[in-house]
C-alpha cells in the first residue's frame, strides 16, 4: 500500500523560512551599514574640523595672533568631545561584533584623528596656555582587565569637570607604527595606561585620579 | 566569528522551518472535530501494570466510567508486580475486570499475552499510571469508519502537575497535543502513545503483534503501521491524563528510554527514509526527525557557549556597575540588548516569537489558559528544556551505539 505524499507544506515552509532569513540578513546588513555610514560621515566632518585646526595652529605660529587662542581652544575642545562620543560608538559596535562594511577603515581614521587632535591640543596649550587638563588614555579593544573600569572612572570625572577635562582615548593594540612609537615614548607596557602632563600611570582609582587632577589644576575643582 | 554565524544560522533555520511547517498545516484550517461513530463495536481495554498499586484503582475506575454504548472488556495484565497491584485489581473482578498474572517480561510481552485473549475488533492499550476521560472512546471510534485507519491516538496531558519538573512537562505535552493533531492531518504521527491508543485488532495481529526487543513498543508499532501503509489518526478531544516523572532523575531515565527507542526504530525502518512509497511520513517527517538528531550536539554546544557568553558578560557588567556605579553611557544607544549584533538579534526575536506563538496556540488548541503564574515554567520550557532534551538525545545515542543494557 502506497501512502500519500504531501510536499507542499514542506516546500512552502522552506520558502517562508528562506524569506525570513533573507529579511533578517538584509535588515542586519542595512542596520550595520547605516551605522557605518553615519560614523563615516561624522569622521569626515571631524577630519575637516581637524584640518581647520591644523591650519589655525599654523596661523598662530606664523602670525603670532594670540587673541585667536580662546577661539581655537574652544574648537579643539569641541572636536575632542565629538571624538570622545565617536569612540564610544566604535567600542560598542566592536563589542557587539557589529562590523559593518569598512569598519577597520573607520577605526583607523578615528584613531589618526584622535592622535592628531591630541597633538594639536598640546601645541595650542603650549602656545596659548590653558588651565585645562588632558589625559591620553591607552585602552585595549581586546581582553583587558581594568580597561572598562578605567573608562568608567574617566567618564565620571568628565561628567563632573566638563570641557576642563579632555580625554583622548587610543587603542593600545592598534597595529600602526605611531602606536608603537607613542607607547615606547611614554613607557606604556601594560593596559590600561594614562598619560597626564607627560607622566604615565597604570590603572588608577577614582580617588587617586582626583588627587592627581587636583595637583594639575591652578583653579581647583570643587572636589579638591 | 564566521563559524559562530554559520552555526546559529543552521540551528535557527531548522527551528524556524519546523515551526513554520506546523503553523502552515494549522492555518489551513482543517476541522479538529471528531467524526461521530456510526457503530459501537466491542472494545477490549488492556492495562499492562507493573508495581502500580498507587494508581491502578483510579485507572480502572476511569475505564469503568467510560461513556461508551458498546461492550467494553477490561483486561489487566499484572506483569510480575511485587507490590499490591494484583490485590487492588482483584477488588474490581466483580465489576467484570479480568486479571492476567504473569512473570515479569516487559510491557510488549504483556500486551502480546493479552492480545491472545482479545476477540474484539478493537482494543486499547492503557498505561496503568493514566486516567482516561469519560468521552474519550466516543471521540476516537468514529475515525475507524475509514478502513485504512489502524490506530487512533488521544490527547495526552499531565495529571495534576505539582512540581516544577511536572509543570514543564505539562507545557510540553500541550505542545504535543497540537503537534500530534497536525501530524494526523498529514498522516505522519510518529508514535501511538501507551496511554489509551486504540488499535484495529486484526491489523496488529496480522503484523505480528508487539516487538519485545524494542524499548518503545508504542513507537515501533506505529512505524510498522506506516510501513504497511496504514494511517494513524488523532482525537484532540479524547483526553487522557498521565503521571509524569516528578524529578530530573526520573525524567532523564524516561527520556533516555524514549530517545533510545527512537534511534532503534530509525535504524530498523531506515528503508522508509526519503522513500516516496511511504508518503509524507517517509519523505518529510523522518528526514526532519533525523535532522533534529544530527543537529542535537550542535544545539547543545552552541547553547552552552551562548549561555557562557551571556553569564560572563552579565557578571562583568554587574561587577563594573557595583565598583564604578551605573553610569549612563551614550554607547547604549548603539548596541542591541546583551551586546548581540543586529543579525543575531533579528534571528533571536524570530525564534522567540515563534516559540511564544506555538506555546499560545498549544494552549488554545487544548482549551487551556495561559497563566502568568507559569511564566517561569514557560521560560524554562522555551529556553532551557530543549537543551536538556538535546543532551538526552546525545547521551542516548551513545548508549544505543555502545549497546548499554536495554531496560524499561
Amino acid at each position: 500500500m502506497v501512502k500519500k505524499l504531501r510536499l507542499r507544506y514542506a516546500a512552502l515552509a522552506l520558502v517562508i523560512t528562506l524569506i525570513i532569513f533573507s529579511m533578517g540578513g538584509l535588515l542586519g546588513y542595512i542596520l550595520s551599514a547605516e551605522k557605518s555610514r553615519v560614523l563615516l560621515e561624522e569622521v569626515a566632518e571631524t577630519r575637516n574640523e581637524m584640518e581647520n585646526l591644523q591650519t589655525e595652529l599654523l596661523y598662530i605660529q606664523v602670525l603670532g595672533t594670540e587673541h585667536a587662542c580662546p577661539m581655537f581652544k574652544k574648537q579643539v575642545k569641541t572636536t575632542s568631545e565629538e571624538l570622545y562620543l565617536m569612540g564610544k560608538q566604535l567600542v560598542a559596535y566592536q563589542d557587539a561584533k557589529d562590523f559593518g562594511v569598512g569598519f577597520e577603515q573607520l577605526k583607523n581614521e578615528y584613531m589618526f584623528l584622535q592622535i592628531r587632535t591630541w597633538l594639536i591640543y598640546n601645541k595650542l596649550r603650549e602656545d596659548c596656555g590653558s588651565d585645562d587638563v588632558d589625559v591620553l588614555f591607552f585602552y585595549s579593544s581586546g581582553s583587558c582587565d581594568g580597561c572598562i573600569g578605567q573608562g568608567r572612572i574617566l567618564d565620571v570625572l568628565k561628567a563632573e569637570l566638563g570641557d576642563r577635562f579632555l580625554v583622548f582615548a587610543v587603542d593600545g593594540i592598534w597595529e600602526q607604527p605611531i602606536m608603537d612609537y607613542m607607547k615606547n615614548d611614554f613607557g606604556v607596557t601594560e593596559l590600561p595606561a594614562l598619560v597626564i602632563s607627560g607622566k604615565t600611570y597604570g590603572f588608577i582609582t577614582e580617588q587617586e585620579l582626583r588627587g592627581v587632577l587636583c595637583s594639575e589644576y591652578a583653579e581647583k575643582p570643587d572636589f579638591c | 566569528m564566521e563559524l559562530e554565524l554559520i552555526i546559529i544560522t543552521v540551528l535557527s533555520f531548522m527551528v524556524i522551518f519546523t515551526a513554520v511547517f506546523w503553523l502552515l498545516i494549522l492555518f489551513e484550517g482543517k476541522d479538529s472535530r471528531d467524526p461521530k461513530p456510526k457503530k459501537f463495536p466491542p472494545v477490549t481495554i488492556i492495562i499492562p501494570a507493573f508495581n502500580e498499586e498507587e494508581i491502578i484503582s483510579k485507572c480502572i475506575q476511569s475505564v469503568l466510567d467510560l461513556n461508551y454504548p458498546g461492550k467494553k472488556y477490561i483486561l489487566v495484565v499484572n506483569d510480575g508486580s511485587i507490590d499490591k497491584t494484583a490485590e487492588k485489581v482483584k477488588k474490581f473482578l466483580k465489576k467484570g475486570v479480568e486479571l492476567l498474572n504473569k512473570k515479569n517480561s516487559g510491557k510488549a510481552d504483556s500486551l502480546n499475552q493479552a492480545l491472545k485473549k482479545v476477540n474484539t475488533p478493537f482494543y486499547v492499550c492503557l498505561d496503568a499510571d493514566s486516567i482516561v476521560s469519560k468521552n474519550a472512546l466516543m471521540h476516537m471510534m468514529g475515525y475507524f469508519e475509514n478502513k485504512n485507519v489502524a490506530a487512533v491516538t488521544p490527547a495526552m496531558k499531565v495529571f495534576k502537575p505539582k512540581k516544577f519538573v511536572e509543570k514543564v512537562q505539562w507545557v510540553e505535552y500541550l505542545t504535543s497535543v497540537l503537534v500530534r493533531k497536525l501530524s494526523s492531518w498529514i498522516d505522519v504521527i510518529i508514535v501511538t502513545p501507551g496511554p489509551f491508543s486504540v488499535y484495529r485488532t486484526a491489523v496488529i495481529k496480522k503484523l505480528g503483534c508487539y516487538d519485545t526487543k524494542t524499548l518503545t513498543e508504542d513507537m515501533e508499532i506505529t512505524y510498522r503501521l506506516h510501513n504497511a501503509g496504514y494511517s494513524v489518526e488523532n482525537s484532540v478531544h479524547a483526553e487522557v491524563f498521565t503521571y509524569a516523572p516528578k524529578n530530573l532523575h526520573e525524567l532523564l531515565k524516561q527520556r533516555m528510554r524514549w530517545m533510545r527507542g527512537s534511534y532503534q526504530n530509525l535504524f530498523k525502518y531506515s528503508h522508509m527514509l526519503l522513500n516516496r512509497k511511504y508518503g509524507t511520513f517517509g519523505v518529510v517527517m523522518l528526514p526532519i526527525t533525523v535532522a533534529a538528531l544530527l543537529l542535537a550536539p550542535l544545539a547543545v554546544g552552541f547553547s552552552l557557549y551562548l549561555l557562557y557568553q551571556f553569564v560572563t558578560t552579565l557578571i562583568s557588567n554587574i561587577h563594573t556597575a557595583l565598583v564604578y556605579g551605573i553610569f549612563f553611557d551614550i554607547s547604549w544607544f548603539y548596541t542591541t540588548p546583551f551586546g548581540i549584533n543586529a543579525y543575531y538579534f533579528v534571528i533571536a526575536i524570530s525564534v522567540l516569537s515563534l516559540g511564544l506563538s506555538v506555546l499560545w496556540l498549544s494552549h488554545r488548541f487544548s482549551k487551556e489558559k495561559v497563566s502568568f503564574n507559569m511564566k517561569l515554567v514557560y521560560f524554562a520550557y522555551i529556553l532551557i528544556y530543549f537543551v536538556f532534551l538535546n543532551v538526552v538525545w546525545i547521551l542516548s545515542f551513545f548508549e544505543e551505539v555502545l549497546g548499554v543494557g536495554r531496560k524499561w
